[in-house]
């Protein structure tokens, strides 16, 4: 794979607050989705490598250039950023030409008219932007990025504000260009979704890049971790005992009167409970995970991340 | 030319560019109020006054300076200069468009207003010699003020602030009346416009430079103020 974002060990700080902290990492043709909750240090990589900020260390390339200080490399580079801003004043089709025009393309006109139809925004194209929904605006700025035929895309969360089918168009649209060739970079903070587009995925926890694989690897290290689950019955020293006797959980603790047990193998223990409950002579009452938000999935990739290394 | 057609249409649809309109007409109003109640032997003075006070110090600065910090500040409010930021023009040139549609919009408001006042004021009897005068002190003097403002803006968050402080402490009071501040002053070299053909401006405070000096300054403020816009805008964090 020849790389088209190279990123070696840049780090960004505001203040004192860590933003992004020694991140590196490779990426070629084709989709990668850039995984992280809010707050993890997706926007402030995607602004380093729209050039719209520089690293405090570290380098950071995207078709060779130093997005920071060659503006040359946006000729070949797409950027659709996180905020709804678009000019309000200009209709959806005046906007795109602008870019288009001051991209260097040489028929803005008929680029324009080609990336409206591409993103399904030919309809309300002579309206004014500032009258848009957000799923409008969001397809605006996507087709505002590709309008000059960029070879690299940054999108940052393009799914925001859009509906069930227009998530659906616009996961096509970037399966499509990353097909076609074109290296993609689309953050997001959910894996459901990061999982549609991407075939590989970078994981970022508190500004450090702490995964990096394809989308199966991700999903497959999330479903090893220990997990935790919530057991409401009516006698929990028998079910704890036998939990623990047949070897379904690494540890159980009585909490607030219902058991919380931690176990390698969730798919196992769940099918078991049923009949243990039986055996115990009680009802199992509830039944629910712990620790199943995104902020727990990270913290488990942290710390596997420091302990082993990614 | 796209950013500057971008930066102009924003101010056209920005309502703050239509009330900075009206403060421009208010200049004709005093104008008018001074011709109509001042005494006839004395109202010549007290245009020549009103210009030097408050004309080019305080309308006309207040007016470009607040058009050029508006065109960048309302870019980097609503994060529109993030897709002006993503293209290749040189940083020089957006700073120099920002400069140019904030200047253009300030002459479209202030040259009509100002032409009026005079014409209100002196009753008919400024002479083309003198509009010219005027049309290049309020023009040039607008210029340098148009570009202070878009330097302010790419340097600070809230520039027009800034900007008023700039004006209501330096040029339309210390810089206007102390004869020892009027060299560091952009205001007092649009007077020395002005006296060069404008009657009743031979008495204002202004520097001992030449008109040619004069314009050549606030030319080179322009100039500065493009130059170190694009360097600031090519170093800044943007949103």
């Amino acid at each position: 794979m020849s790389a088209t974002i190279v990123v070696d060990r840049a780090s960004k700080w505001f203040g004192d607050t860590v933003a992004m902290g020694d991140v590196s990492f490779e990426v070629g043709a084709g989709v990668t989705g850039l995984l992280g909750h809010n707050g993890a240090g997706k926007s402030t990589l995607l602004k380093l490598l729209a050039g719209f900020s520089r690293p405090d260390e570290g380098t950071v390339r995207v078709l060779g250039h130093d997005p920071g200080s060659d503006v040359e490399v946006y000729r070949r580079l797409g950027v659709v950023p996180d905020g709804d801003g678009l000019w309000p004043h200009m209709t959806a089709r005046a906007a795109i030409a602008a870019c288009a025009r001051m991209r260097g393309v040489p028929d803005p006109a008929d680029a324009t008219r080609r990336v409206l139809e591409r993103v399904d925004m030919t309809g309300p194209a002579d309206r004014r932007l500032g009258g848009f929904s957000k799923g409008m605006k969001q397809r605006i700025k996507v087709a505002q990025a590709l309008v000059h035929g960029p070879e690299v895309l940054l999108l940052d969360e393009p799914l925001n504000g859009l509906d069930p089918a227009q998530r659906r168009d616009m996961i096509d649209l970037v399966g499509e260009l990353g097909a076609s060739g074109h290296t993609v970079l689309v953050s997001s903070h959910q894996l459901g979704e990061v999982e549609r587009m991407a075939p590989n995925v970078l994981v970022m926890v508190n500004g450090r890049l702490v995964a990096e694989g394809t989308t199966g690897g991700i999903r497959d290290l999330l479903a090893e971790r220990p997990r935790t689950l919530r057991v409401e019955v009516d006698a929990p020293p028998e079910v704890a005992r036998a939990l623990i006797g047949e070897g379904l959980a690494q540890s159980v603790r009585l909490e607030d009167g219902a058991l919380v047990a931690e176990t390698g193998d969730l798919r196992e223990l769940s099918r078991r409970l049923p009949a243990i409950a039986r055996d115990a002579g009680t009802t199992l009452r509830g039944v629910e995970p712990v620790g199943e938000d995104l902020e727990s999935v990270y913290a488990y990739l942290t710390a596997r991340a420091r302990g082993a290394g990614r | 030319m796209t950013p500057v057609a971008i930066a102009l249409r924003a101010l056209l649809g920005a309502r703050r560019t239509w009330v900075l309109g009206v403060l421009s007409v208010i200049a004709g109003g005093i104008a008018l109020l001074i011709r109509v109640r001042a005494d006839e032997f004395r109202w010549l003075d007290r245009y020549a006054e009103v210009t030097e006070s408050l004309t080019i110090p305080t309308v006309v600065a207040f007016v470009a300076l607040v058009l050029g910090a508006s065109v960048v500040g309302d870019e980097r409010e609503d994060w529109t200069i993030l897709y002006l930021a993503a293209t290749p023009v040189p940083r020089v040139r957006l700073a120099g468009a920002w400069v140019l549609a904030a200047w253009v919009m300030a002459l479209v408001l202030l040259v009509p207003a100002t032409a009026g006042a005079a014409w209100l004021g002196l009753g008919g009897g400024m002479g083309a010699r003198g509009l010219v005068w005027l049309v290049a002190a309020v023009g040039l003097a607008s210029l340098a003020y148009s570009a202070l403002g878009v330097l302010l803006a790419l340097l600070v968050r809230r520039a027009i602030i800034l900007g008023l402080l700039y004006i209501v402490l330096w040029e339309a009071t210390i810089a206007t009346f102390a004869d020892s501040a009027d060299k560091l002053s952009l205001g007092a070299y649009g007077r020395r416009l002005l006296a060069q053909g404008v009657p009743g401006a031979q008495e204002f405070r202004v520097p001992t430079v030449g008109a040619a000096t004069a314009v050549i300054v606030l030319v080179a403020v322009g100039a500065v103020g493009v130059w170190a816009g694009g360097r600031r805008l090519g170093r800044m964090e943007l949103p």
